[in-house]
């Protein structure tokens, strides 16, 4: 170095040592403390309405150079205000200020550069009046000497950049309010700087903690500790960046019945700005949070921390934000009920908007509740003020319901007692509607539900599994019509101990108009429904179809009633009960209607269901029925009780018939208070009567019922089966039968009424033709007991051979022995009843019967035996026949009395009549005049065995000549004239056949 | 010319007597109808008359007890009984004439041209 710049050097820092060494001397000559303090207390009560108490003032130069540092130590302010208990408002055990020192030394002028307080206490008071404790600065004053420019020292010019506080306490009261504040530990730095338009600010903030009290109507605590606060921010030209961290280490409130406590809760946020584009990125932490509402419903909630993250974006008028909150271990319990267990929540999403909130779009939306998702997608707009518009998507992920029915609360779980279900669940859709001054508008909704492996057992007896099964809804709101469809591949239902059903295939379409009309009675609906398959057992019963397809509807109005109409129909069906029964069918279709009537008296009445069947190709066999039963064809009706056979074929037995007409009355006797009554028309090419009143005997006869006694009961035969004619019903038949077979004996063209009621059986006027006779029959039969069967007919048979008579009927010839001396056609009237044994025996006791028998042209004996009497007795060429008989009897018990009878050949008269009994010897006491051309009596009496031949007078030969005749024969004669009579009455036109 | 006398008096003798007994007047019953009213029996036979005319028969023996017998109108003249028993189906009667013998508080006799007929009253 040189020797003259090393001069120069020494001599500079001499002379700066000697400035130096001046300015601490005037400093310590002129700036004392105790000159300073006076300053500082003259300053003060210029500028402050309250006491201020220093306790030390000093003067900093070097220090803060070129600034100079006012430092102050006990500064005290005291400001004492009615009914605050402490008249001290602020006290800061030190106190720094740095001005600036050219503008102080030029301008006179007060430049704060920044300020410290260090160690103290704050007290804020507020009088019910509004009166402050805080409230030392005299505006109005400063106002006045600012205008007269008298003062030399005029307030400070604020130009902080930077602001100390460390460990200073505050406390706010504002008694009007009742609110209370108290901060402890207050420390805080805020530190700001603006150079050439660059804006940089730090602000620092730490607090041990902080109160906020309020009393009154909504009483408030609140706490918080350890509290950090952290922001920076800086501002450039249109650049800005800012930055913030907020950190608690508890936060404690009591709202009313409401209390929180959050721990460890750390917020971030850190936002950019440049260009119109504003990105902000904020994070909140915290560690447990609990909460609590206390009151008649207590509510207590639990979380194990709270995670919001959420990305914000604004440019120009768009906003996006990317919120992202998970909330785990939530458990909140209401009421002493635990609604939620430990559960994970999360929520998130993309929305994007603008500043004037027209229009919210949702993209990426999820609500979860463990692991149970919702996804949400769609927009909001708020077109006006008084509109919302809203269009969703949303889908679930696949939710196990047992899972999901874990969530349900253990106070509502009796709802589902009983109920073990597991499987999944998922639900997808979308749907669009608006809120129109507070109306809710729903546009359209679409929404399908999918179960898999659904396995339901409901009160350990009905099961279902489905492996998997939708059903999707779509909702139209401009046609007010929801439209759904339903699948399924596999259902199998069970009900344990009485039904087990598989279905499979299931697919159908339903719809549904005016859903919000069903409140009011009203319904607009149909659906359509196809299954591949049903299979379905009922105990013993089980049941399978194929190609089933439903189509149902509901409809009504204000003005029409309510309506149902519902159409099956299946390809085949078949059932089965174990061994009993089977039946099959080809195509069956049932379609069925019901209006609604609510005038009427019960829940039938009042739908009134109207149903019509068509059964094709049905089969049915049953082990009660020794033949099967061939159905090719049914329709059948039913309605108000009713049903009406329109047309049918039954293939029975050798049976083949067809039935159409009415049964009714069916309520009463399914309720067993009357009779099931039916009128139907039955046709047939054959009957087998024998086979059909197998199949049918005893129907509803109890078997100790109507039991005279316990001797009748002793005296029927176990192994006798007789026809016991059904209970509870009244059915009437009109037959049209071609041919019909009776215990092997046919007859042809049978018409007539058969009716069954209640335990009779009547053949009313039923005419048929045979080989032997034409027919005409009147029977009743009933089976009061097995062992007192009544039977009771009228019969007449017309052009009868005798000998098919006596074939067909052999008692006949027991009731006239001398009828199988006949041969040739005759007429036979015959009425009859009496009482048979379990084993068909007649009850002789209870025997009754009247009958007539005409013939002419009768053969009486073969042609041998009279040939060789012929050439004694008659002319020659006599032939073999009576001109005429006419008998008429009576049968009473075993007594046939036969009235005496004329039989007329050639010259030869006789008359007939008398009694024989129906025993086991056929005894008689028969007399027969011959009144022409002699006049002979003869009695006959005796057994078969043991005939006795008594010639006796005439007894009857003036019977038949009117002029003659005594009372006696007169009145046997009108008897015989009533008996015929009253017989041939009863002969009915007969139609014929052709 | 005697013989055809005496065949001609026994023939107006005969006539004479038949005339005689047809004109006699009818004998005078002997019993108060009202004694047949109640039960009577003939072995498992039952048969009941009723004050109004009406009654009904069964045979144990057929296993027909009285609430299953059959009813019969009954009417009695003089000597002669009648029985008229309607059948339960139709309009058709089946009359039954005969002639009382006996009765008395404990016992009925009647016959027809054909059979005797007895019986004891139960109660």
């Amino acid at each position: 170095m040189k020797r003259g710049v090393k001069i120069g050097l020494i001599a500079i820092g001499s002379l700066l040592a000697l400035v130096a060494a001046v300015v601490s001397l005037v400093c310590w000559l002129v700036f004392t403390p105790a000159r300073l303090t006076g300053i500082v207390d003259k300053v003060a009560n210029k500028y402050l309405t309250c006491d201020m108490e220093v306790g030390e003032v000093d003067l900093t130069l070097f220090g803060t150079f070129p600034d100079v540092s006012l430092q102050l130590s006990d500064v005290v302010l005291i400001n004492q205000v009615d009914s605050a208990s402490n008249d001290t408002v602020a006290a800061i055990a030190h106190c720094a200020a740095v001005l600036d020192l050219g503008a102080l030394l030029h301008d006179t002028t007060v430049v704060l550069r920044s300020l410290q307080l260090d160690g103290g206490r704050v007290n804020l008071y507020t009088t019910a009046d509004g009166i402050a404790n805080y409230m030392v600065f005299p505006t109005d004053t400063l106002t006045e000497e600012k205008e007269s420019d008298t003062i030399a020292l005029d307030m400070p010019d604020i130009d902080i950049q930077e602001i100390y506080i460390h460990d200073v306490c505050v406390d706010y009261q504002d008694v009007a309010s009742g609110q209370r504040a108290v901060i402890e530990g207050l420390t805080a730095h805020v530190s700001g700087q603006m150079v050439e338009e660059r804006l940089a600010a730090v602000l620092d903030v730490s607090l041990r903690r902080a109160a906020l009290n309020t009393k009154g109507e909504s009483v408030m605590n609140a706490c918080v500790e350890d509290v950090t606060l952290t922001m920076d921010g800086a501002l450039h030209d249109t650049d800005a960046k800012v930055g913030l961290m907020f950190k608690a280490a508890c936060v404690d409130a009591l709202i009313a019945d409401m209390e929180a406590r959050v721990e460890q809760m750390e917020c971030t946020f850190n936002g950019t700005g440049k260009d119109g584009l504003w990105v902000g990125t904020t994070m909140l932490t915290t560690r447990p949070v609990a909460a609590k509402i206390n009151g008649e419903s207590p509510m207590e909630a639990v979380l194990g921390g709270a995670r919001l993250e959420a990305d914000a974006k604004l440019h120009g008028k768009d906003i996006a934000l990317s919120p992202s909150l998970v909330l785990p271990s939530l458990t909140v319990d209401v009421g002493g009920e635990r609604m939620l267990d430990k559960a994970d929540i999360q929520l998130q999403g993309d929305l994007l908007t603008d500043t004037l909130l027209k229009s919210v779009s949702l993209v990426g939306g999820l609500l979860a509740l463990n692991e149970h998702e919702i996804t949400l997608n769609g927009q909001v707009e708020m077109p006006d003020s008084s509109t919302i518009c809203a269009d969703i998507d949303f889908a679930t992920n696949r939710w196990d319901i047992a899972r999901l029915l874990a969530l349900v609360p253990r106070g509502y779980r009796h709802l589902l007692e009983g109920i073990d279900v597991s499987g999944g669940v998922a639900l997808k859709g979308k749907g669009n509607g608006s809120l129109i001054g507070g109306e809710p508008h729903i546009g359209n909704v679409d929404a399908t539900l999918s179960l898999d492996g659904i396995d339901l057992l409901y009160d350990d007896s009905i099961a279902l599994q489905s492996h998997k099964a939708d059903v999707s809804v779509a909702y139209n709101g401009r046609k007010d019509r929801v439209a759904g469809h339903l699948s399924s591949d596999v259902l199998d239902v069970s009900v344990k101990g009485l039904a087990d059903a598989q279905l499979h295939g299931m697919d159908g379409d339903f719809t549904v108009r005016q859903p919000m009309r069903i409140v009011d009675g009203y319904i607009d609906a149909t659906a359509n429904m196809a299954m591949n398959s049903l299979s379905a057992a009922m105990d013993t019963l089980e049941i399978y179809t194929e190609g089933a397809a439903m189509d149902i509807s509901l409809s009504g109005s204000e003005k029409t009633k309510p309506q149902f109409d519902a159409v099956l129909r299946l390809d085949t069906m078949n059932t089965a009960m174990g061994t009993l029964l089977t039946a099959s069918t080809g195509t069956l279709g049932i379609s069925a209607q019901a209006i609604y009537d609510k005038a009427a008296d019960n829940l039938l009445a009042q739908w009134n269901p109207q149903l019509a069947f068509d059964v094709q190709d049905g089969n049915v066999a049953s082990s009660m029925l020794t033949v099967p039963v061939a159905i090719p064809n049914i329709q059948f009706d039913y309605a108000n009780g009713r049903f009406t056979i329109n047309d049918s074929r039954i293939l029975l037995g050798n049976s083949d018939f067809g039935l159409r007409g009415d049964v009714h009355n069916i309520d009463s006797f399914v309720n067993k208070t009357g009779l099931l009554k039916a009128e139907l028309d039955f046709s047939s090419a054959y009957t087998d009567v024998s086979q059909l009143m197998d199949l049918v005997s005893g129907l509803g006869v109890d078997d100790t019922a109507d039991m005279v006694n316990e001797e009748a009961v002793e005296m029927e035969k176990a192994d006798d089966d007789p026809f016991m004619v059904p209970l509870g019903i009244d059915v009437k038949l009109n037959t049209d039968i071609r041919t019909v077979n009776v215990n092997g004996f046919k007859f042809d063209d049978i018409g007539g009424n058969v009716s069954v009621k209640d335990g009779v059986l009547v053949l009313e006027e039923m005419g048929f033709t045979s080989d032997a006779a034409r027919m005409q029959l009147t029977a009743m039969y009933k089976s009061p007991r097995k062992n007192h069967l009544f039977v009771g007919f009228d019969f007449h048979l017309l052009d009868i051979e005798i000998d098919e008579l006596i074939h067909m009927i052999p008692d006949v010839d027991s009731i006239i022995p001398m009828l199988s001396a006949f041969d040739g056609e005759a007429e036979f009237h015959f009425a009859a009843e009496t009482y048979l044994k379990s084993n068909y025996d007649i009850k002789m006791s209870t025997l009754r019967a009247a009958g007539a028998i005409e013939g002419k042209d009768l053969v009486v004996m073969d042609s041998e035996t009279f040939e060789k009497i012929s050439k004694y007795l008659f002319k020659e060429d006599t032939p073999n026949v009576v001109d005429s008989v006419s008998v008429e009897l009576t049968v009473f018990k075993d007594e046939v009395d036969l009235y005496p009878f004329l039989i007329a050949m050639d010259k030869y008269k006789a008359i007939i009549g008398g009694r024989h009994n129906i025993n086991e010897d056929l005894d008689f006491n028969y007399h027969i005049s011959l009144a022409s051309p002699l006049r002979l009596g003869l009695d006959i009496k005796g057994s078969l065995d043991d005939v006795k031949l008594v010639p006796v007078p005439c007894k009857y030969a003036q019977m038949y000549n009117p002029k003659k005749q005594n009372a006696v024969q007169a009145r046997t004669l009108q008897l015989k004239k009533m008996i015929s009579d009253s017989l041939k009455d009863n002969v009915k036109p007969q139609a014929s056949r052709d | 010319m005697n013989q055809k006398r005496n065949l001609q008096g026994i023939f107006g003798m005969t006539l004479l007597l038949v005339v005689l007994y047809g004109c006699a007047p009818d004998p005078v019953p002997t019993f108060s109808v009202s004694d047949i009213y109640g039960t009577w029996q003939d072995g498992t036979l039952h048969y009941r008359y009723d004050r109004n005319y009406e009654g009904v028969t069964w045979d144990v023996a057929d296993d027909v007890y009285e609430s299953e017998g059959q009813r019969f109108r009954w009417s009695i003249e003089g000597e002669d009984m009648e029985h008229i028993y309607i059948m339960e189906m139709g309009e058709s009667a089946i009359p039954k004439t005969y002639t009382i013998d006996e009765l008395t508080p404990k016992v009925l006799r009647y016959h027809d041209d054909f059979k005797d007929y007895e019986f004891t009253k139960v109660y």
